[in-house]
């Protein structure tokens, strides 16, 4: 990685990681504030991928998306795949996410949704991203904590 | 076969039904997500979800803190109306949006009712 994108990559790190601090310290958990945050920026690649996107179905989007995102260098090819998908959910598999080391801080210092778990941030970009596309309600869990190979539930409401 | 989601909307259209005063309900988690509205009124049902938590968590945090024991109703009282959040289960609020002078005892009376009937949805 070029000490440029480096550098970039620490900052948006360090941001992630104190957007969900301050959401722990004021609500008691990384909830609301950072899952608003998270799907805001997931809303803002959906906006500007909306015309390639417009027409699809759920699992679609997500698909295409992650098409688009390695087309444009944005996404490692197979770091983000759909391991398995309905028409009301998709199992989504991460194998080596670039968050997880940030994940396994999240877990270290109990940095937590009020469900007990870490909060996956791919799953709520992913989230925005439908969201903004379809104008659908999506819920996620995790299948598997196991940072940075993750399984992920993204369902329909 | 009716999917939660249309259920729960239906118990919040009755609670509007019963209660006109009621502009808007929304069921949702204290992370922000939306389980369920109902809003006659021009408003972002994705913000008003996750300001809702905001202010469920920060209510349940304050009452900790202070030693008053679990959060039971928080209430706003606004210009412009109230906004009355009720927890329905442990992470699952009930809020509403009230227009000003709303018979507050009744609204609270009828959030109830409607509680109890939407626990046993969820």
């Amino acid at each position: 990685m070029a000490e440029n994108e480096k550098f970039l990559r620490s900052i948006l790190e360090t941001f992630i990681y104190g957007t969900a601090k301050a959401d722990k310290e004021l609500s008691g958990y990384v909830a609301a504030f950072f899952r608003r945050s998270m799907e805001e920026a997931g809303k803002e690649f959906g906006r500007r991928y909306m015309d390639r996107l417009k027409d699809s179905s759920f699992a679609d989007v997500i698909e295409n998306f992650i098409k688009l995102m390695e087309t444009e260098n944005i996404l490692l090819p197979g770091s983000l795949k759909i391991a398995s998908k309905s028409d009301n959910e998709v199992i989504m598999e991460l194998n080596g996410c670039s968050f997880g080391e940030l994940c396994k801080r999240f877990a270290d210092e109990d940095l937590k949704d009020p469900r007990g778990v870490p909060p996956c941030i791919r799953a709520m970009q992913l989230i925005g991203v439908v969201n903004t596309v379809r104008n659908e309600i999506i819920d996620w869990e995790f299948v598997e904590f196991n940072p940075p190979n993750c399984r992920f539930r993204l369902k329909k409401l | 076969m009716v999917s939660v989601r249309k259920q729960l909307e239906e118990a919040l259209a009755e609670l509007h039904e019963r209660v006109p005063e009621v502009q808007g309900a929304i069921i949702s988690r204290s992370d922000g997500l939306l389980i369920a509205d109902n809003i006659n009124v021009d408003i972002n049902k994705n913000i008003m979800a996750a300001m809702v938590a905001s202010l469920s968590n920060v209510g349940k945090r304050v009452s900790t803190e202070l030693n008053k024991g679990a959060t039971k109703t928080i209430m706003v009282e606004s210009e412009q109306g109230y906004i009355v959040v009720m927890e329905i289960k442990p992470h699952i609020t009930l809020a509403t949006i009230l227009k000003p002078g709303s018979n507050i005892g009744l609204v609270l009376l009828e959030m109830q009712r409607s509680i109890e009937k939407i626990k046993k949805m969820l």
